[in-house]
């Protein structure tokens, strides 16, 4: 039960803090290449 | 030829800073440990007696009721061996992120849990395979055991230590010293050129760079506390393209100045800085969002060492002017700074840190961190660098460099504990890349130690170099091998750099599309450590530093269209301003605006459209270019008369 509260409280935070922080995730980052020209 | 400098004299393990924190880190244990255990003897009352162990290991509080022969035994165990994995998670968050609630939360959390589960009876001891264990006795015990090996792996390590330290001496007294006067000779005294495989990478950088300020396209969002935060590609992207135009493209502005200077705005953009609210909330107990107002030298050392070789490379001062450097936050709180602003900050914070160094996170210290902010310091203030030299040099010496001579990655400011020493030879080469520009002894020492490790029979040692890249925490040694090529480029050691770019090539081929390159797997921090190591010349980047401040007064190429034509080169030397280009699209005619020419005066441009130009009222002028694989072009003045 503890565990399960302890677990459960730092989970949170994690996601929380995670979903906050992060904008957007992108597995593709790399090959990215832009579509037009400098504007 | 550079004398390498010996490892100062070390009579112990840690510096006097250090001992302080451990002595008083211990000492806060001991008085906990010897009070539980007063509170454990003295007293029947179960809960006393299981809140006293939980506060002297986290989770032991629940082995009170541990057995091996009833369910809730077990369930008791699990919850002991949960607490102490929640612990070392807890751990990890307090390294990865400043929190320094985490741990001491979770420690205290699981002694009061334990002791409030309204247990009726304490158990005489755990019974185990019908042998009664007593956890009064037992888990004291097993501590002072603990404590007694530690302090004797102390000591051990202190006796190996000062023999490795004489061996590291010996070695660069005579076999680095040997190797090391084979650099000298490797600066070279034209400007370089960019081939057509560095252009294409080169793209790489100034595709991310060039789009719109608040678009973020083709960067890694994967997390903002620790190494793959978007911060750091910003930061890599920004000194690689710096390094690229102070030793190939000195006499360019145009895009490639728009380029740096956007990478710089884009560090104001609020989801690059947020994450400071929360780091310093939860490790300095303040409210404040403004990354620069305490600690924080990931941020303000590392922009201002952007902005530091932005300046020196394209010789403006854009960030010298106020609110250059504008943060505001989601509630409209607005922070002016400029790099004046920044290096004050660096001050006030050197000042302030025991160590003469400025946390990271807060309460971690990092040297990597520190000499990239020292940097920025040097360049922009030489004489206030020069107060904080010898502090900063000694501190630096004595609490962050071990008896082996390895830098140790970070400390913690709170308890003078330190990182373990993982990574391979990346996090050593860095610092030798940035020390070069203030402490260039320290910088080639710490080199030739690395090196050691590097060449085993004329090929690169593969173990020194991690496969986990640092830059996306994917399983690739490409930031491994371009982030010691970058450090051998800047202390000349060109076998080493060759030997890496081309291991870095074999095990990481190039794909190309649409004209730019990359490398699977890598990250993009891997790709702009690349483009500095191709960019980078021997003490490329100590003249960066000691180039303070000198405005770009000679004829440039202010103006060229991307991705049409690339730049391979641009100089002017002795009257002559020459460049290289390439089609970075279909081969064609192509305008080319020049700068900072003589007013009305009349130039001669070999090998293009028209052959004599008139600079206008400005300086300027604009040139027609047929531009179809490497093309040159030499501009000078074809008569001083004015017209």
């Amino acid at each position: 039960m503890a565990c399960c509260i302890l677990i459960s409280i730092i989970f949170s935070v994690v996601v929380a803090a995670k979903a906050w922080l992060i904008g957007k995730p992108s597995n593709q980052a790399i090959q990215w290449r832009p579509q037009n020209k400098r504007n | 030829m550079t004398k390498i400098a010996q490892l100062p004299y070390k009579s112990h393990l840690y510096g006097i800073v250090t001992q302080k924190k451990i002595i008083r880190l211990c000492s806060t244990y001991a008085f906990i440990f010897f009070s539980a255990t007063l509170t454990l003897w003295l007293t029947n009352a179960a809960q006393w007696h299981t809140f006293s162990l939980g506060l002297m290991l986290p989770g032991a509080g629940f082995l009170v009721y541990t057995d091996l022969v009833s369910w809730q035994g077990l369930l008791h165990m699990i919850f002991a061996a949960a607490s102490m994995c929640l612990f070392l998670a807890s751990l990890i968050l307090w390294f990865a992120t400043g929190n320094v609630i985490a741990p001491l939360f979770v420690w205290l959390l699981s002694a009061i849990i334990a002791a409030c589960m309204g247990h009726q009876a304490f158990p005489s001891g755990v019974i185990c395979g019908g042998i009664s264990i007593y956890t009064h006795w037992l888990i004291p015990t097993a501590i002072l055991i603990a404590f007694g090996l530690a302090f004797g792996f102390h000591v051990f390590r202190q006796v190996i230590g000062k023999r490795q330290r004489l061996q590291a001496n010996e070695y660069l007294q005579n076999t680095a010293q040997e190797i090391a006067d084979k650099f000298e000779k490797t600066r070279p005294a034209e400007p370089k050129e960019f081939s057509l495989d560095d252009l294409k990478l080169m793209r790489f950088l100034l595709d991310r760079a060039l789009q719109p300020i608040d678009s973020f396209d083709g960067f890694e969002w994967i997390d903002q506390f620790q190494t793959a935060a978007v911060r750091y590609q910003l930061n890599f992207l920004g000194y690689a393209l710096s390094m690229a135009q102070a030793t190939h493209l000195s006499a360019f502005g145009g895009y490639l100045d728009d380029a740096q200077r956007n990478l710089i705005t884009k560090q104001t953009d609020n989801r690059i800085w947020r994450y400071w609210r929360l780091e310093n909330l939860w490790g300095n107990f303040r409210l404040s969002a403004d990354p620069i107002a305490r600690d924080n030298i990931m941020y303000t050392g590392f922009c201002a060492t952007q902005i530091a070789m932005f300046h020196a490379a394209s010789g403006g001062d854009f960030f010298l002017h106020k609110n250059s450097f504008l943060l505001t936050d989601a509630s409209n709180n607005r922070y002016s700074h400029n790099l004046e602003s920044l290096v004050k900050k660096l001050d006030s914070e050197f000042n302030r840190s025991d160590y003469h160094l400025m946390a990271c996170e807060p309460n971690w210290v990092y040297p990597l961190c520190n000499t990239i902010g020292a940097a920025a310091m040097k360049f922009h203030d030489a004489n206030l660098w020069l107060q904080h030299q010898e502090n900063f040099t000694h501190l630096l010496e004595h609490e962050f460099i071990d008896y082996s001579g390895r830098l140790i990655p970070c400390r913690s400011n709170y308890t003078g504990i330190a990182f373990p020493n993982i990574g391979g030879a990346l996090p050593q080469a860095l610092p030798c890349f940035f020390q070069n520009a203030t402490m260039p002894d320290i910088a080639l020492r710490q080199w030739m130690l690395l090196r050691r490790s590097l060449i085993k029979n004329g090929t690169l040692n593969r173990k020194e170099f991690w496969p986990i890249d640092t830059g996306n925490y994917g399983f690739s040694r490409a930031a491994a091998y371009a982030g010691v090529a970058v450090a051998a480029a800047e202390l000349g050691d060109n076998e080493i750099a060759e030997l890496c770019l081309k291991s870095l090539e074999s095990e990481h081929p190039t794909i190309e599309i649409n004209d730019s390159t990359h490398r699977p797997k890598a990250s993009v921090w891997a790709h702009a450590l690349e483009f500095l190591a191709r960019s980078c010349i021997k003490n490329g980047f100590r003249h960066i530093i000691e180039n303070a401040h000198k405005p770009r007064l000679h004829p440039i190429i202010s103006e060229v269209s991307y991705p049409d034509v690339l730049v391979a080169h641009a100089s002017y030397q002795e009257g002559v301003l020459k460049a290289v280009f390439y089609n970075g699209t279909q081969a064609g005619l192509q305008k080319i605006g020049i700068a900072n020419l003589t007013p009305h005066v009349s130039y001669f441009c070999e090998s293009t459209a028209n052959k004599l130009v008139i600079a206008d009222a400005e300086g300027n002028a604009v040139i027609d270019i047929f531009v179809d694989g490497r093309t040159e072009i030499q501009v000078y003045a074809a008569k001083q008369e004015q017209y």
